[in-house]
């Protein structure tokens, strides 16, 4: 049952919470900002010239692989996992880290979709009333609140792993 | 700082002056011609109006100017740097005539050159497409026009290849038909086939080759064998693509003629705007009329043109049922952030509060602490100031560039105060060279202290909203409400900052929040008749604290996207040292650092572009924001190439 002692050990689950987190999160963003190329191609099909707006609009829904990314940062970070020592977890602790992932790598996965799909028709505004382009960067930020709400919720959780 | 003062112009000048009031008044830049309203018009006036004159051909050959200075770009490149700035050109140059006939006379050329470039193309392409369908035919001497003699005759065809090819040869034989089925070549698709039969055997012979999907192919106006004129069409070819050399050299030696072509079109440009005014202007046989709006303060320089140029106006103030355009004046350090306001749409002409000045503070602010990193807004301020010197643009781009210098040194400022130097990068180098560096932060680290960060968010975030209700209670005010002011403004002062007391443990601020929320529900509903729906309308006002509660945790992005900067940065730094400080460790490090921090730098400014100016648009001028303006669109020297130097006349 040597298998069943390291699951159930702190540090495998905390790097487990910090694995959901900087992989579902980094899944949304790579579909939504997936999704917002493929409307970006269509238009700098038509118009080159428009190709670093498009890039803007592009970028917006990969914030979400970033909060991941820090969030697994932070994770591995307080576990101790980049100082070579012992990392010092209870299975306790390892429990609250991996509760800790959760919200951005469920909150991420689902904002980075539907941001994209917000930046995909902000593209359209791109294309046909280019000098409003601002008020279509702002849609895909709308989305983007609950992402942040999520990080800012996974962090709290994480600076207070007891 | 405020919404500039309109006044509506109005303009009867004689016919001949015309052009000479419209330069002028181009040169001044401060007037924007209207559309006159029939409607509001005299019969009698309606009755004289004649069509607009025919507008002369300024638009169409600007048009065709940068036609040519795109065939210029295509084919003699410029090797310009991007941070060239534009070229100044006195106006006196600029709007030389002759030169602009010279212009006009040079792009006729270049378009002309270009004309011929196509044709030749167009013909090279025909030869290709000829000289690919007559080379299967290149093994057979037979030419190509030939459809037999006297007794036999000659055609040409082909056969779709199938998975079972028949032997033509052998079922022509087998009906005993007089005929032979020469394939002359075969490829991926088709058998090319001639056949050859006796003059009465010929509808047999082709029965057969039909059934196997035969087609006849002929050949128009083609004399000779397929490789004698392949041979010809070669020929032809070369002497197209020669001619295409030569068409191009053409252009190119054109090149000089670029700085000409550019300040050309830029004057045309401005020519063509002016005729469009001067088709929105009502013309009699003598006289011109038209509208328009001036700034209050630029009306002695508009009289004094006017006077000049002996036209009879007259300067009133926007009645009613006008609404002037909108400009935002405001101080020169603020001026830069008037674009974000502008992107979201300029207030209306008469709803009094011009946000810029709060905008300009709150944004810079917030840029800051969204990107938060004293190294990234280093990078990014020094990047924008060399465009700014070098390039010297103007309008919508200079403007930007000069925020994003500010919203730089806003960077380098928090991140000092916040310790983050493209993260811990100062004392990751130091760990390199086996050194001992820590910077310190001037106020505290986000990353150590997280709920110190996400209380500041959150009071600047209270702070900001509350300005915005300020802004909304100053208008209620200038506009003779006070009691409204009170109500709607007043009450919810005391909730928010009662509320945020709360947390502070002092008994005080329940009160406060509490008679704040009783003020609410008695007097949200004061506009309504009876008891009952007054107080319905107060709860329902009172609810509007969850709106509230979701404007404030929106601020919370201050922190979030804040710590994303140090986080990918520390990452970046931590990515760069996993090989060790060896060479191979130096060189991993050196272009990690390089290209990750680029990374950063780009994908952290976006953040806090887009989401610094959420908060202005959403929480901020959701509160008290009338949009909906028009712009100002004065007639001005509008160029794109060049720099108009203003001259004395």
């Amino acid at each position: 049952m040597d298998w069943l002692n390291s699951i159930f050990s702190g540090p495998f689950l905390a790097l487990f919470g910090a694995a959901l987190a900087a992989g579902f999160a980094g899944a949304g963003s790579a579909k939504g900002v997936g999704i917002a190329g493929e409307a970006a191609a269509g238009v700098v099909t038509e118009d080159p010239g428009k190709f670093g707006q498009t890039l803007l609009l592009q970028a917006l829904p990969g914030t979400q692989g970033i909060y991941g990314l820090l969030v697994a940062f932070l994770i591995m970070n307080s576990i101790g996992l980049f100082g070579g020592g012992e990392m010092t977890v209870t299975i306790s602790q390892g429990f609250q880290y991996f509760a800790a992932g959760l919200p951005i790598a469920v909150g991420g996965y689902f904002s980075g979709i539907a941001q994209g799909r917000a930046s995909a028709a902000s593209m359209g505004i791109l294309a046909k009333r280019p000098e409003e382009f601002a008020k279509g960067m702002l849609y895909p930020a709308m989305v983007e609140t609950y992402a942040v709400l999520a990080l800012l919720v996974s962090v709290l959780m994480l600076i207070n792993v007891r | 700082m405020a919404i500039v003062k309109m006044k509506r112009l109005r303009v009867i000048m004689p016919s001949r002056v015309q052009k000479k009031v419209l330069r002028d008044l181009t040169r001044l830049g401060c007037v924007e011609i209207e559309n006159p309203v029939y409607a509001e018009m005299d019969e009698d006036m309606v009755q004289v109006i004649q069509p607009p004159s025919a507008v002369t051909d300024a638009a169409r050959a600007r048009t065709e100017m940068i036609a040519a200075l795109e065939a210029l770009d295509r084919y003699a490149p410029d090797k310009k740097s991007f941070l060239t700035p534009r070229r100044e050109v006195k106006e006196s140059v600029l709007f030389d005539e002759e030169s602009i006939e010279q212009a006009k006379d040079i792009s006729a050329r270049i378009g002309g050159i270009v004309r011929q470039i196509n044709e030749t193309k167009s013909l090279v392409g025909r030869i290709a497409a000829q000289k690919a369908s007559l080379e299967p035919w290149t093994a057979s001497d037979i030419p190509l026009e030939y459809t037999g003699g006297k007794e036999h005759s000659a055609i040409f065809g082909v056969i779709p290849i199938t998975e079972n090819p028949v032997d033509l040869s052998a079922a022509l034989a087998e009906k005993s038909i007089p005929a032979i089925a020469d394939v002359v070549h075969s490829d991926k698709e088709q058998s090319y086939i001639i056949l050859v039969s006796y003059k009465d055997a010929q509808e047999e012979a082709l029965s057969v080759l039909k059934a196997e999907g035969f087609s006849q192919t002929v050949f128009k106006d083609v004399h000779g064998t397929a490789a004698e004129n392949i041979n010809q069409l070669e020929n032809e070819a070369v002497t197209a693509e020669e001619k295409l050399q030569q068409l191009e050299a053409e252009i190119v030696a054109l090149a000089p003629q670029r700085d000409l072509l550019e300040q050309s079109a830029d004057a045309l440009n401005v020519e063509s705007l002016r005729e469009a005014a001067m088709s929105s202007m009502l013309h009699t046989e003598k006289t011109t009329y038209f509208e328009g709006w001036t700034p209050q303060a630029a009306e002695d320089a508009v009289a004094q043109v006017l006077e000049k140029n002996g036209c009879a106006y007259e300067f009133t103030d926007p009645t009613e049922m006008e609404e002037p355009p909108v400009i935002l004046k405001n101080a020169r350090l603020i001026q830069p952030f008037s674009t974000i306001t502008e992107m979201y749409g300029l207030p209306k002409y008469r709803s009094i509060v011009d946000p810029n000045p709060i905008v300009a503070v709150s944004y810079f602010i917030f840029f800051g602490i969204m990107l938060s990193d004293a190294l990234c807004g280093l990078v990014l301020s020094v990047i924008t100031f060399i465009i700014l010197k070098k390039k010297k643009p103007a309008g919508m781009m200079k403007q930007f560039l000069t925020l994003f210098f500010y919203c730089g040194l806003s960077s380098l400022i928090w991140g000092a105060l916040f310790g983050s130097w493209f993260g811990n990068a100062p004392s990751v180098v130091a760990t390199m060279l086996n050194k001992n560096l820590v910077v310190p932060p001037i106020w505290f680290d986000p990353l150590a202290e997280p709920m110190k960060i996400l209380v500041l968010s959150v009071v600047l975030g209270v702070i900001h909203l509350m300005l915005g209700m300020g802004c909304s209670a100053y208008r209620q005010i200038r506009e003779g409400n006070i009691k409204d002011a009170i109500f709607d403004t007043g009450f919810w002062y005391m909730i928010l900052i009662g509320g945020l007391g709360l947390f502070t443990g002092k008994k005080i601020f329940m009160y406060i929040a509490i008679l704040g929320a009783i003020g609410v529900l008695l007097t949200a509903g004061r506009e309504k008749k009876n008891i009952f729906s007054k107080l319905t309308s107060g709860l329902g006002a009172l609810y509007g604290v969850t709106g509230y509660v979701s404007d404030i945790l929106s601020y919370t992005r201050l922190m979030a996207l804040g710590l994303c900067t140090g986080v990918i940065a520390m990452v970046m730094n931590t990515l760069g040292t996993l090989a060790g400080n060896g060479i191979v460790g130096w060189i991993l490090f050196l272009i990690v650092f390089a290209v990750g921090h680029t990374f950063n730098v780009a994908v952290s400014t976006l953040g806090a572009f887009v989401h610094s100016m959420r908060l202005e648009f959403v929480e901020f001028f959701g509160k008290f924001y009338i949009s909906g303006g028009k712009p100002f669109k004065p007639l001005f020297n509008h160029t794109k190439y060049t720099q108009v130097i203003k001259e004395e006349i």
